[in-house]
């Protein structure tokens, strides 16, 4: 799955998923984020303030986009990071200090979130025939580790952004607006919006590169 | 090709990520709240507190469910008979409690939430009241803890409104175990010494005030 862009750092993660048939084994390249050092990640561990915050701002943005993923509640979603950080702390003693964390938060954030969407659904209970036929929750499933993987993947290369050129993307895509609305909005001249999307989106693309699949 | 377009392979590859970069969800922040929770409870557990575990809820969707025993109880003055505490069953407030509440007569059918931690520097209250109107030019909402017969109250922060915000307190929510959020103006002659209006359009019992 994907490709090793040269020159770029890379972590390899793989996991084992059980599934209804049996394991499902998933090989990831991941881009490397900004891992943070060996020593920060040693004193998370310890419980140190300072490095849970650096861990926490590090990496917040991906739990969060990993969580709204399987629970599609802001609040619910929030629940799942808090959870999921304790968690990393709890077990980060298993973890080698040298490796990026963002894999790893970004399994244990789904997780979280499954069970929490199963607390939740056990919660409200009521007739299957008292059910809004169109509501997405009686057909849909937690998304798959795949699709979780490719929205963390995102999230990081979202994060990776400089603050400018992520605000672009994001008027961009999310609000739709064209270069010379955002100029407008941005209060900043037309040409300084297109040479900042166009960085941001040409390191997007780097970025994302190694999740297209390759062709054999 | 102009130095400053992207090729045709990375508009491609953009283009299959434009529906998740199109998507709100993808682009979701955590409360500044969640960030302060995480320390907080990782500095409990890493000193050994017995707080083991950290009581997280669903604001909203616990809100929503309380509106009927809110609803019987949303009435009344400032000095309110206790609110039945939710996460604790005796008089004593625990390190961290989620307690109902509810508005009064100016306030009417509000219901919501307050979050309390006990932590050295004081007591945090993170509120989830979505049903109050937000106030501005020089008018905003105060949070007091009061004690138990009304005498004295001590301020613990002021807002324009109070979803989603936290209040501090430096006091015992053990001596102070009433939470009231009264509506202010901060303009004189109205209120000079800004001191409490008394209009009072929430409330909340940390612990049972009954004797």
């Amino acid at each position: 799955m994907g490709t090793v862009l040269e020159g770029l750092p890379a972590n390899r993660l793989v996991t084992e998923v059980a599934g209804p048939t049996g394991a499902n084994v998933y090989d990831h390249e991941m881009f490397g984020s900004v891992a943070l050092d060996e020593a920060t990640v040693d004193a998370f561990r310890r419980g140190d303030d300072a490095a849970v915050r650096a861990v926490y701002q590090q990496y917040s943005g991906l739990s969060m986009a990993v969580a709204m993923r399987v629970l599609g509640d802001r609040g619910l979603a929030e629940e799942s990071v808090q959870q999921a950080f304790l968690q990393a702390w709890r077990n980060a003693g298993a973890f080698d200090s040298g490796r990026d964390l963002a894999p790893w938060l970004a399994t244990i954030t789904r997780r979280t979130a499954i069970d929490i969407q199963r607390r939740e659904a056990r919660r409200t209970t009521s007739s299957l025939d008292d059910a809004d036929p169109t509501d997405s929750a009686l057909i849909t499933m937690p998304p798959s580790e795949e699709r979780a993987w490719e929205a963390a993947q995102v999230r990081l290369a979202i994060d990776s952004l400089s603050t400018d050129e992520r605000e672009i993307v994001r008027l961009h895509h999310m609000e739709g607006l064209t270069h010379q609305l955002i100029a407008d909005h941005l209060g900043i001249a037309l040409g300084t919006v297109k040479s900042r999307s166009f960085r941001a989106h040409q390191r997007l693309a780097a970025a994302l590169g190694h999740l297209r699949d390759v062709p054999s | 090709m102009a130095s400053d377009e992207l090729t045709s392979g990375e508009t491609d590859l953009l283009n299959e990520f434009a529906v998740l970069l199109a998507d709100p969800s993808l682009w979701a922040v955590p409360a500044p709240e969640v960030e302060h929770r995480v320390v907080d409870v990782i500095r409990a557990e890493a000193a050994g507190s017995s707080t083991s575990t950290y009581h997280v809820y669903n604001w909203h969707s616990r809100a929503r469910r309380w509106l009927t025993v809110a609803g019987a109880v949303a009435v009344g003055a400032a000095a309110a008979t206790a609110i039945t505490l939710v996460a604790t069953r005796d008089s004593t407030p625990s390190p961290d409690s989620t307690i109902a509440m509810a508005g009064t007569d100016l306030a009417p059918g509000l219901v919501g939430s307050a979050q309390l931690t006990v932590v050295s520097s004081g007591v945090r209250i993170s509120f989830a009241l979505p049903g109050l109107p937000r106030r501005d030019g020089g008018e905003f909402y105060q949070v007091w803890l009061k004690n138990c017969d009304g005498t004295e109250l001590v301020p613990a922060g002021s807002f324009h409104d109070l979803d989603g915000v936290v209040a501090w307190a430096g006091v015992s929510p053990v001596d102070f175990p009433m939470l009231t959020v009264t509506r202010e103006a901060a303009a004189p002659p109205k209120d000079p010494a800004q001191g409490t209006s008394g209009e009072v359009v929430a409330t909340g019992a940390i612990a049972s005030c009954a004797a």
